[in-house]
């Protein structure tokens, strides 16, 4: 039998590097992992003394990923209609989200990991909005630089290709 | 380890759909993304190479598309430009008619154009078929225009320039001009026969072709498509009688003859300049036309032939009440879900009994209908609209009734679609609000107005149209391909 949840219900999570955060049931709910876990579990036996681990995920962005959670705790459960999909196949964000996502690559790239293993599918959408913006525009060269690929063509194989898809990207 | 090989693959790919799928790239952005590494160059060129937008000196290229590409070509649009024209220098400018040695010389242009677009594609066929068995088809859309149509109507705008952002080719509009958009007729006998294409499920043409296309000519191009699932047309009503009831007999013989077997998903507009604002130039006399009555022989071979489809719109080029009458007994569209249609009766100058009488028919076919979801009968058009909707889903089925005027629906209506709900679905028929005004009649300037209110408005009009129609209610231009 399910539980009563009041939304102040608070929840404790631990980091990786053993920091323990306290955060509202609510909030802690736009993980999906975490909403499932307490659901299964019921949230009675959390404590601070018997925090939820979160292995992989340090305090810095733990705090960064429940700070997100906090201003979005409210938002209505996308529905998976075509015009909400369309929404999300562009690189639009938020005014609140892009400033959110002013951190350094290290810092995107483990909120980005810390979303997919929390199940938060939002944070995930905005962290790799954030990634394709920073690609966007970019020369192949600059592209490669910024995170650190290997270029594998020729110069014979770049010229073709450039050329075959420069005539699609007219068309 | 690279800070981009830390993501995982399903995040990496993740991004770069974004990105592939972002309808805001930067000129040759999907070029670039291609050209980082092998890794991300699929990913891009299957985005870059999935629609292509060609004119007939295009042809070429196409031929030439490396054979990795071809699978990730997922719709052509054939855009063939016809011949320019000027206006005629006399004391005013005026744009003449289209003559029997322009008319020619059009329809050469457009034959060996779309014979081009067809051996380039039969040359692809055997090859993407067994490198690819599951390959799922492709969309063929043609239109045809003179790249001189947009300059001389009023606020002219071409397709391509909707995409990227208005752009108003000409601010003024020349005598003749919208007549000769409108007038010029494409009648083609492909001389070398065209080959059989396979791999086209889709044909599209839409109502920013204003020319009319022959059923012959269109017979010949359909029936070379014996794999063809859905269909999207969109003609223009003609300005003449005359001319309305040759092209009535032709869609007869197309519906009849020339569609073929496979197909499942049918769209059918036929547009007409009433209630356009900006197109309003008296002196036209294409412009003139208001909504026609429709011709019953075209209802009926419609209904007949639906009877293997899936989904079904069609808007004006058939009366609701024609098709829903020519049923017979004996008929079962087994597998049609979804059929909207546009009834003249549905008109607050008509007597309730004669619009009770269509939807008493309506009803009637509808028990042949088991599997039927959505129907949708509607008219509308400045100051009125009205729909009458069924819809069934998870055992529960309602009718309703939404006009900008007051509607009863008589009892023996309703017993016709409780029938329908009790034979098809096994449960009552909620009725609701048997008649509810959907607001007044400021509010619909014109028919799009209605099919924004459609349950089932992706089947009315392709996205393109209705945005070029919303365009030119609102701002009074011509959008040409």
């Amino acid at each position: 039998m399910a539980e009563a949840k009041p939304a102040s219900q608070k929840i404790w999570l631990v980091s990786n590097d053993n920091a323990t955060m306290e955060v509202d049931r609510a909030v802690v709910e736009r993980s999906m992992l975490l909403k499932n876990m307490l659901e299964d579990l019921g949230g009675a036996d959390v404590s601070p003394e018997n925090p939820i681990p979160i292995p992989n995920v340090n305090e810095a962005v733990l705090r960064k990923v429940v700070e997100w959670c906090e201003h979005h705790r409210n938002d209505p459960v996308a529905a998976p209609d075509d015009e909400s999909d369309a929404r999300k196949k562009t690189t639009d964000i938020e005014e609140w989200d892009q400033k959110f996502m002013q951190v350094d690559q290290e810092m995107l790239f483990e909120i980005i990991l810390a979303s997919n293993f929390l199940d938060i599918k939002p944070l995930l959408d905005v962290g790799c909005k954030t990634v394709a913006n920073m690609i966007k525009g970019k020369s192949p060269e600059e592209i490669r630089k910024t995170f650190n690929i290997t270029n594998d063509f020729s110069a014979e194989e770049e010229e073709q290709i450039r050329r075959e898809n420069e005539w699609a990207e007219d068309r | 380890m690279s800070r981009w090989s830390r993501l995982p693959e399903e995040m990496r790919l993740q991004v770069l759909e974004t990105l592939a799928q972002d309808p805001l790239h930067g000129t040759y952005d999907l070029t670039n993304y291609a050209l980082v590494c092998k890794s991300w160059q699929s990913i891009f060129e299957r985005a870059n190479f999935r629609r292509l937008v060609l004119c007939q000196a295009d042809l070429d290229g196409l031929a030439k598309i490396p054979k990795r590409c071809r699978p990730y070509v997922r719709h052509i649009c054939l855009r063939i430009e016809m011949q320019q024209y000027r206006p005629w220098a006399g004391p005013v400018l005026v744009i003449r008619p289209e003559r029997m040695e322009d008319i020619a010389t059009n329809n050469d242009i457009i034959e060996l154009a779309i014979g081009n677009l067809f051996r380039v594609l039969k040359s692809w066929e055997k090859e993407l078929q067994r490198a690819q068995p599951s390959y799922r088809g492709i969309t063929l859309e043609m239109s045809m225009h003179s790249p001189s149509d947009p300059k001389y109507v009023y606020r002219g705008v071409t397709a391509t320039g909707l995409e990227k952002g208005l752009s108003w080719e000409s601010e003024a509009g020349h005598e003749g001009a919208v007549a000769r958009v409108f007038g010029g007729s494409i009648h083609i006998r492909f001389y070398e026969n065209l080959p059989q294409l396979n791999l086209v499920t889709r044909f599209i043409m839409k109502r920013h072709t204003r020319r009319r296309v022959s059923s012959f000519t269109l017979h010949q191009i359909l029936s070379k498509l014996p794999h063809l699932q859905d269909l999207v047309y969109e003609p223009w009503q003609q300005s003449l009688d005359t001319v309305q009831d040759l092209v009535d007999a032709g869609y007869v013989n197309l519906i009849k003859g020339s569609l073929p077997k496979g197909l499942k998903h049918v769209t059918l507009l036929e547009d007409h300049p009433y209630g356009q604002a900006g197109l309003s130039v008296p002196s036209d006399s294409a412009q003139n036309a208001s909504a026609r009555t429709s011709n019953p022989f075209v209802g009926a071979a419609l209904a007949k032939r639906s009877v293997n489809f899936e989904s079904l719109s069609a808007s004006f080029l058939v009366e609701a009440n024609d098709f829903f009458r020519a049923y017979k007994r004996e008929w079962t569209w087994a597998a049609l879900r979804s059929l909207t249609l546009t009834s003249r009766y549905l008109d607050s100058k008509r007597s309730s009994d004669e619009i009770n009488g269509m939807l008493k028919a309506a009803g009637d076919a509808a028990l042949a209908m088991p599997v039927l979801r959505t129907m949708e009968i509607w008219n509308g058009g400045p100051g009125y609209a009205a729909v009458f909707e069924y819809h069934a889903e998870h055992g529960e089925a309602y009718i309703a009734w939404h006009s900008t005027w007051d509607l009863v629906i008589d009892a023996h209506v309703i017993k016709a679609w409780e029938f329908v709900g009790y034979k098809n679905h096994g449960c009552r028929i909620g009725v609701h609000d048997e008649h509810t005004l959907i607001g007044t009649g400021d509010e619909f300037r014109h028919y799009q107005d209605v099919i924004q209110r459609l349950r089932t408005r992706k089947n009315v009009i392709s996205r393109q149209s209705l945005d070029e129609l919303r365009l030119e209610v609102q701002d009074g231009c011509m959008c040409c391909p």
